[in-house]
C-alpha cells in the first residue's frame, strides 16, 4: 500500500515554495502547492497527448478531442438520463461513422453522400432532443470556475481557476469527464474546429507550413496541431473513441493544484476521485527529430520574405537560445546593426525574431522573419547572414546580455508565477522534465555570454539553418 | 493463435465504422452526481486599491500584491481622441510616442529607449475617448529605476527633433493588411457612431506631418499634475513608492488651460451596413461587428461588463450551438463622456455572413421581449463576484485610476467590492435598455465577402474596399 500511495515532500525547509508531489494508486502524479489567502485555486490536468500522436489521416484529432471533452459525461448532459440518451448517441455515431467511411472512399457517389448526410442530420437532431452539449461547461461556469484547454504537439492541458470552496466538486467533475466523456454535439463541434483552422489561415501561414515540412520532414511534427480541413472533415466518432482509448490515460498524466486549499483534505479528495480511475499500461512516447538542414527558395519572385529556422542544440539549451534570440531581436531593432550592412538602393529591410517553433519537448528551432522589399529572396538571405555575422562580431556585449535577461526574466515571471501559470509550469515540468522542481528554477539567470557565443557560433550558421520563402507571404 | 488474431483484426477493421456503443461507464466509486456536491458560499477576497493625493493635484492609486515579483505603473492623462480635430487626428498617439521615444530629461532618444529596454519590457500605450495612458512593467527590484524613468518621461520629455524624426520613421513603416484593416474599420466605426464630422471618422495620418510646436502645445495642455493619475500595482511597499514619487509630487509646470473641444455624437437615423472588402487581411473568413450606443461615464461599469459577457455567451449559444454558424464571439464596451460604443463581433465563413448577421440581430431583438437571465440572478452574479475578485492587481489599479481620471468619486472609483456585491440583474437589464437600440445597431462586415443581395434588407448598404498601402 505504501508503495502505491506515496507522499513525497521534495521542498527543502529553506525553499520559499512548499510544493509537494502526491502519487495516486493508479500512477497519476499530482503536485500540490498551498497559497493561502486568495480563496481561489488553479487546477490543471496535463496529459502527454498531442498532434504527434496522430497519423497523417487523423491530423487534428487530438485538438478535436480536447474540444469534445467539454461535452459532458453520462452523469452530466443527458436531459432525461443516460439510459434514455444512449440509444440515440449510438445511432448518431453509427450514422457519423457510415458517412466518414463513404467520404474516405476513393470516389464517393454524391447520391450516397447526400443520403447519409441526411441520415446523420436526422440522427443528430433526435439525439439532441435528449442531450445538452453545453450542460457540463454551464455547470462549471455557474460555480464560478473559469475553464479552458489547450492542445499542442506534445500535450493537452485542461486549465481551471476555481473558488476554493468548489475543489471537491471540480475534482469529481474533472475525473468523471476524463474517465467517461460523451462526445455530444460532434458535428457542430467539427464545424467549429474547421472554422478555427480557417481562421488560422493568415498571411504568413503558407510559409510556416513550408518551414514545418523543412524542419520536421515527414515526421509526426510536420502537420499543424489543429490538423487540416480535409482530415478533420472525415474524422468519425469511432476515430475519436479509438484515439481517446489509446491515448487518454490518466495514469500517464499529471495534475496540479495551486492556491488556497488544505493539502490533507485535497489528497483525500484526489484519492476518492482521480484515484478511482484504473491504471493503464504506460504509452510509448513518439520521438521527434529534426530533418537535415534545408534551403528552399522560389527565386523567380521578387517577394523577398523568408523564414529562417535557427536550430536549438538540445532541450537543455532552450534558455540559452531564448536569451540569444532576445539579444538578436534587440540588435535587429537598432539602427547600428542596419548601418553595418549595405542595403540595396531604395530597399526596405524588415527582420525580426518570432520565437521558438516545433514540439515543446523535442528539438526546436528559433524562427526569424526577414523581408527585403522589391528584392529576390537570395538577396534577403544574403543580407540576413551579413546581419547575423555583424551581430556576432559586434553585438554580443555584457550589457546586451543583461537587457535580454531582463526581458526573459519578466516573461518567466508572467509564465510561471501567476497562480495558473505556476500550476501549468509545475505540471509541465513534472510531466516532461523528470520532476516539478525544475519549474521553480530560472534557467535564464544562469546563462553567460560565453554560452550565447558558443551556441550562435556553432548552431546559428548558414550550414545548419532551415530557410524557406520567396513565393508567398 | 496468430491466425486467429489476424482474423479478429480483419473483422474488427471491417466493422470499425459501425462499432458504436463504446463503454461510457464510470467506476462505481466515482458514479456520483457532481451537481449534488453542495458548498458553502465563501467570500471572495477583493484586492483593495488605496488613493494618495499630492499638493500639486497629482493622484496615485496603489494596489499591493506580493504574489509575483513584478511592478506595474500606469500613467493616465485627461486627454483622449475626442479632443482631436480631423486635421489633427492621431495627435494624442503622436504625443505619447514622442514622450516614449524622443528622449527625456538628460537622456537622448537612444538612451531613453535603452533605459526602457534595460528594464525588460517595452512600454505600452492606450488611447480612449476621454483619456490616454502609458503602461509600464518591470521586475520589483527595478521599481526605483522604473519610477525615475517614468517621472522623466512625464515631466521632462524632449519633444524635439529626435521625437519628430522617430514619429515620421514610424509613420513611414509598412503596415500589415490586418493593421490597415483595423485603422479603416476604426474610422468607419467612428463615422457610424459619432457622425461624419467627428475626428474619429478619419484615419490617423498625423505622424508624417507633425511639428514640434504642435507636440509641445499638446503636451502643455494634456500633461499637468492635475491632469495625470498614476496607478501602481504589484510587489512594493507603499512607503518606498511614496518616497520615489517625491519628484512627481513637487512637479509644477506652468499652468495652461485645457482647451478641450469635444466632438458631439450624431446618431445615424437608420441602420447602416458597411461591407469592407479585405480578403488579404481576412482570407476565407468574415468578421461581423454590431455597434451600439455605449454608456456615458458613470458607476455602471461593472453592470456593463456583466451585460457584455452575457451577450457574448448568448450569441455564442444562439449562433454557434444552434446553427453552427460562427466560430468565436467577442464583446467590448467602452464608456466615454459622449456615451462610448459597445460592440459584439463574430467571425464566420463568408457564405454564412449574411445568415449569421440576420440571426444575431434577431437574437438581440428577442431580448427586448424575453429577458432570459432573471431566474439566474444568484448564479450569474456569484460568477460575476468571482470574476471581479480574481482580476490581477494591475487591472484593478488601472481601472480604478481610469475611473478617478474620468471624474468618479473616491468610493465610486475605488470600491469595486461594494459595487459588485450590490449588483443585481436589474442593474444589468437597465444597462441593456439604455444601450441597445435594435433598429439603430450599426453593422460593419469585413473580410472575404461574397456577393449577396440580402444585405440591403438589413440596412442601408455601403461597399468599401480596403485601400492598398
Amino acid at each position: 500500500m505504501l508503495l502505491w500511495s506515496l507522499l513525497v515532500v521534495l521542498a527543502e525547509p529553506s525553499e520559499p515554495v512548499n510544493a509537494r508531489a502526491h502519487v495516486l494508486q493508479n500512477g497519476m502524479r499530482w503536485v500540490l502547492l498551498e497559497q493561502r489567502g486568495v480563496h481561489r485555486i488553479a487546477g490543471v490536468v496535463a496529459l502527454p497527448v498531442g498532434s504527434i500522436d496522430e497519423t497523417p489521416a487523423t491530423a487534428g484529432i487530438a485538438h478535436f478531442l480536447e474540444h469534445l471533452a467539454f461535452a459532458g459525461t453520462p452523469m452530466v448532459g443527458s436531459t432525461r438520463g443516460w439510459s434514455v440518451e444512449k440509444p440515440f448517441h449510438d445511432a448518431a455515431n453509427a450514422a457519423g461513422d457510415r458517412l466518414a467511411m463513404t467520404l474516405r472512399s476513393p470516389a464517393p457517389a454524391a447520391r450516397v453522400v447526400g443520403r447519409e448526410t441526411l441520415e446523420l442530420q436526422r440522427a443528430n437532431d433526435a439525439w439532441l432532443l435528449h442531450a445538452d452539449p453545453l450542460a457540463f461547461t454551464a455547470m462549471l461556469s455557474r460555480r464560478g470556475i473559469v475553464w479552458n484547454a489547450t492542445t499542442s504537439q506534445d500535450q493537452t492541458v485542461y486549465t481551471n481557476d476555481l473558488p476554493s470552496a468548489q475543489l471537491q466538486f471540480w475534482l469529481t467533475a474533472e475525473a468523471q469527464r476524463l474517465a467517461a466523456p460523451v462526445f455530444r454535439g460532434f458535428e457542430r463541434e467539427r464545424r467549429v474546429v474547421i472554422q478555427e483552422i480557417r481562421n488560422n489561415v493568415t498571411e504568413g501561414a503558407p510559409l510556416f507550413t513550408r518551414l514545418r515540412r523543412a524542419v520536421y520532414g515527414d515526421s509526426n511534427a510536420s502537420w499543424p496541431t489543429e490538423g487540416f480541413e480535409r482530415t478533420v472533415a472525415t474524422l468519425s466518432p469511432s476515430d475519436l473513441d479509438a484515439f481517446y482509448a489509446e491515448n487518454y490515460r490518466v495514469s500517464d498524466g499529471v495534475g496540479c493544484l495551486v492556491g488556497d486549499f488544505d493539502a490533507t483534505t485535497a489528497r483525500a479528495w484526489l484519492e476518492a476521485t482521480f484515484g478511482a480511475l484504473p491504471r493503464s499500461p504506460p504509452r510509448k512516447r513518439i520521438a521527434i527529430s529534426r530533418a537535415t538542414p534545408a534551403r528552399e527558395l522560389a527565386s523567380h519572385t521578387t517577394t523577398g520574405r523568408l523564414l529562417i529556422g535557427l536550430p536549438m542544440p538540445e532541450e537543455k539549451q532552450a534558455a540559452v537560445a531564448r536569451v540569444a534570440s532576445v539579444m538578436l531581436s534587440h540588435a535587429l531593432e537598432s539602427d547600428d546593426a542596419r548601418r553595418r550592412v549595405q542595403l540595396p538602393a531604395r530597399a526596405t529591410l524588415e527582420a525580426s525574431m518570432l520565437g521558438a517553433f516545433g514540439p515543446q519537448h523535442s528539438p526546436q528551432v528559433m524562427v526569424a522573419a526577414v523581408e527585403l522589399q522589391g528584392q529576390a529572396p537570395e538577396a534577403a538571405e544574403a543580407l540576413w547572414w551579413a546581419l547575423l555575422e555583424s551581430w556576432r562580431r559586434n553585438g554580443l556585449s555584457p550589457e546586451a546580455l543583461e537587457q535580454a535577461k531582463a526581458v526573459v526574466e519578466i516573461d518567466e515571471i508572467l509564465e510561471r508565477q501567476t497562480r495558473l501559470g505556476l500550476a501549468k509550469a509545475l505540471a509541465d515540468a513534472e510531466l516532461f522534465e523528470g520532476g516539478f522542481r525544475s519549474a521553480l528554477d530560472s534557467p535564464c539567470s544562469a546563462v553567460t555570454l560565453e554560452d550565447v557565443q558558443t551556441m550562435v557560433s556553432t548552431w546559428w550558421v548558414q550550414g545548419r539553418a532551415y530557410v524557406v520563402g520567396g513565393d508567398a507571404r | 493463435m496468430k491466425r486467429l488474431s489476424l482474423i479478429a483484426v480483419a473483422v474488427a477493421a471491417s466493422c470499425a465504422p459501425l462499432s458504436v456503443g463504446t463503454r461510457r461507464e464510470l467506476p462505481a466509486r466515482l458514479a456520483i452526481d457532481p451537481m449534488g456536491i453542495e458548498v458553502e458560499n465563501a467570500p471572495e477576497s477583493f484586492k483593495r486599491p488605496r488613493l494618495r493625493s499630492f499638493g500639486n493635484g497629482l493622484e496615485v492609486v496603489l494596489v499591493e500584491d506580493h504574489a509575483t515579483p513584478l511592478v506595474h505603473v500606469h500613467a493616465y492623462f485627461g486627454c483622449g481622441r475626442l479632443e482631436e480635430l480631423q486635421s489633427t487626428r492621431g495627435e494624442t498617439l503622436a504625443l505619447l510616442t514622442a514622450m516614449l521615444m524622443g528622449g527625456a530629461g538628460p537622456l537622448s532618444a537612444e538612451q531613453q529607449r535603452g533605459a526602457y529596454r534595460k528594464l525588460g519590457r517595452s512600454p505600452g500605450y492606450q488611447i480612449r475617448d476621454d483619456t490616454s495612458g502609458l503602461t509600464f512593467t518591470a521586475r520589483a527590484r527595478d521599481l526605483a529605476a522604473l519610477v525615475s524613468l517614468v517621472t522623466q518621461t512625464i515631466t521632462t520629455p524632449a519633444l524635439g527633433n529626435e521625437a519628430v524624426a522617430a514619429l515620421r520613421a514610424r509613420a513611414a513603416e509598412r503596415r500589415s493588411a490586418e493593421t490597415r484593416l483595423e485603422s479603416t474599420r476604426s474610422a468607419v466605426q467612428g463615422r457610424l457612431m459619432f457622425g461624419g464630422q467627428s475626428p474619429l471618422a478619419t484615419e490617423i495620418k498625423v505622424g508624417t506631418s507633425i511639428e514640434r510646436s504642435a507636440l509641445k502645445a499638446k503636451y502643455a495642455r494634456c500633461v499637468t499634475p492635475r491632469n495625470v493619475t498614476l496607478a501602481i500595482a504589484g510587489d512594493f511597499s507603499e512607503r518606498a513608492v511614496l518616497e520615489l514619487l517625491e519628484p512627481l509630487a513637487a512637479w509644477l509646470p506652468p499652468a495652461t488651460p485645457n482647451s478641450k473641444t469635444p466632438t458631439k455624437r450624431v446618431l445615424p437615423p437608420q441602420r447602416h451596413v458597411v461591407l469592407l472588402e479585405t480578403p488579404e487581411a481576412l482570407p476565407n473568413r468574415v468578421e461581423v461587428r454590431l455597434l451600439n450606443v455605449g454608456l456615458p461615464l458613470g458607476p455602471e461599469r461593472e453592470a456593463a461588463e456583466v451585460l457584455s459577457s452575457l451577450l457574448v455567451s448568448y450569441l455564442h449559444e444562439e449562433l454557434r450551438n444552434r446553427f453552427g454558424l460562427v466560430y468565436s464571439v467577442h464583446g467590448a464596451i467602452e464608456q466615454s463622456s459622449l456615451g462610448g460604443v459597445s460592440w459584439l463581433s463574430f467571425t464566420v465563413k463568408p457564405e454564412h455572413a449574411l445568415a449569421a448577421t440576420y440571426e444575431a440581430l434577431a437574437a438581440l431583438e428577442r431580448l427586448w421581449n424575453r429577458w432570459p437571465w432573471s431566474g439566474q440572478n444568484s448564479e450569474t452574479l456569484g460568477w460575476t463576484a468571482a470574476h471581479f475578485a480574481s482580476l490581477d492587481a494591475a487591472t484593478i489599479a488601472g481601472t480604478s485610476a481610469l475611473a478617478r481620471r474620468l471624474g468618479l468619486g473616491e468610493s465610486e472609483a475605488l470600491d469595486t467590492e461594494a459595487r459588485v456585491t450590490k449588483l443585481t440583474m436589474n442593474d444589468v437589464r437597465e444597462v441593456f435598455a439604455a444601450t441597445m437600440r435594435p433598429a439603430l445597431t450599426q453593422v460593419i462586415v469585413s473580410g472575404s465577402l461574397q456577393p449577396a443581395d440580402g444585405w440591403a434588407t438589413i440596412g442601408e448598404v455601403e461597399a468599401l474596399t480596403l485601400p492598398a498601402e
